[in-house]
């Protein structure tokens, strides 16, 4: 059974996700997370993925405090029950 | 503890100095000496509004000797509410008079560096040479990148902080041992605006957090942000700490670790 985690969405994208700033859900990996979120939120894709489908360079994420640096890193780890998947975009406001 | 002749290069402090900064002294790990390293440090702070007033104001205060400040234009009305070195009098006039001004006005024995003008490709590599630490708390990611390569190049710590709306951000880039701005981000999200929703509340706090650690790299007090990212949701009140990697095909960073 897939494990049960949650995305922490930043205040940018979450108009792209009604508004929501969690978003919980079922996955077993890094990848089938990110699919099953903007399956859901499809607005989110193109603010989250490249054209490969890959994480935009001006985004980041993060498994717990763990940075992910490309989807399907053989070094990702198997997500678990309770994992937090943290969103981290490039800001520059000063 | 406090070793006070460890270095005898350091500036001594006289007896109004030994006043003001007293109960700074008394942190640990700090003391005469520490305040000593801080009266012979310099910062870059670009630019000095919502985020890096702040942490002019705060390095001003501790006793920082020298402040390198660069910011362009003049003072708008849309400044006062979190720009805190602006003053409503000064609407119209150059801003880095106001800065000036303010933080003489606070600290008289500082030395400052005014700079009109932001940090660009052209000038970032002499602003650098000027100071000890950067402190980048430009609203651009042009600006941010321009100083990210002098940090590497120059090899000298970069106290990297932002916020967006009530949301802020803050690492401390170290040039071949942490990841640098673009490892973070290899490059600009083509959406961002110059003017972006803020709260003074916030960035002054991201302000003040970012004048904390360019104090502790100064003076080798507690531990920096290396390697590794606060994200602050202050609408949530939620703060998280990160690990970041450095990316091995960076632009700019990815020489210092062949």
């Amino acid at each position: 059974m897939p494990s049960e985690i949650r995305f922490v969405l930043p205040s940018t994208l979450r108009p792209h996700a009604k508004g929501l700033a969690e978003v919980p859900l079922q996955a077993d990996n890094v990848r089938e997370a990110v699919s099953v979120l903007v399956e859901r939120f499809p607005n989110l894709q193109p603010n989250l993925l490249d054209s490969d489908n890959e994480i935009l360079p001006f985004i980041n994420l993060f498994v717990n405090q763990e940075q992910i640096l490309r989807l399907d890193d053989a070094e990702n780890p198997r997500l678990r029950h309770g994992d937090e998947l943290l969103i981290i975009p490039a800001l520059s406001g000063g | 503890m406090d070793i006070p002749h460890q270095n005898p290069d350091l500036p001594e402090l006289d007896s109004l100095e030994r006043s003001i900064y007293e109960w700074q002294m008394w942190i640990e790990d700090l003391g005469e000496f520490g305040q000593r390293k801080l009266k012979n440090s310099s910062v870059l702070i670009t630019r000095c509004g919502g985020v890096g007033g702040l942490v002019a104001y705060q390095l001003a205060a501790a006793g920082v000797g020298r402040l390198v400040i660069a910011h362009a234009g003049d003072v708008k009305a849309s400044d006062l509410h979190r720009q805190l070195l602006m003053t409503r009098d000064w609407i119209g006039k150059p801003r880095i008079e106001s800065i000036q001004k303010r933080l003489l006005e606070l600290n008289p024995d500082i030395a400052i560096q005014a700079v009109a003008s932001n940090a660009t490709e052209e000038n970032a590599r002499e602003l650098v040479e000027q100071a000890d630490v950067i402190v980048d708390c430009a609203p651009l990611f042009s600006e941010r990148f321009a100083l990210n390569r002098q940090s590497v190049s120059q090899s000298k710590p970069m106290v990297e902080c932002a916020m967006y709306e009530m949301e802020g951000q803050l690492t401390s880039f170290f040039p071949g041992q942490t990841p640098c701005l673009q490892c973070l981000y290899p490059v600009a999200p083509p959406t961002w605006k110059r003017q972006f929703p803020v709260l003074g509340a916030i960035s002054g706090t991201v302000g003040c957090l970012a004048a904390t650690e360019a104090i502790k790299i100064l003076t080798n007090l507690g531990k920096p942000l290396r390697n590794k990212m606060l994200r602050m949701d202050l609408r949530e009140m939620t703060f998280r700490t990160v690990r970041l990697k450095r990316r091995k095909d960076c632009v700019v960073c990815s020489h210092l670790f062949a």
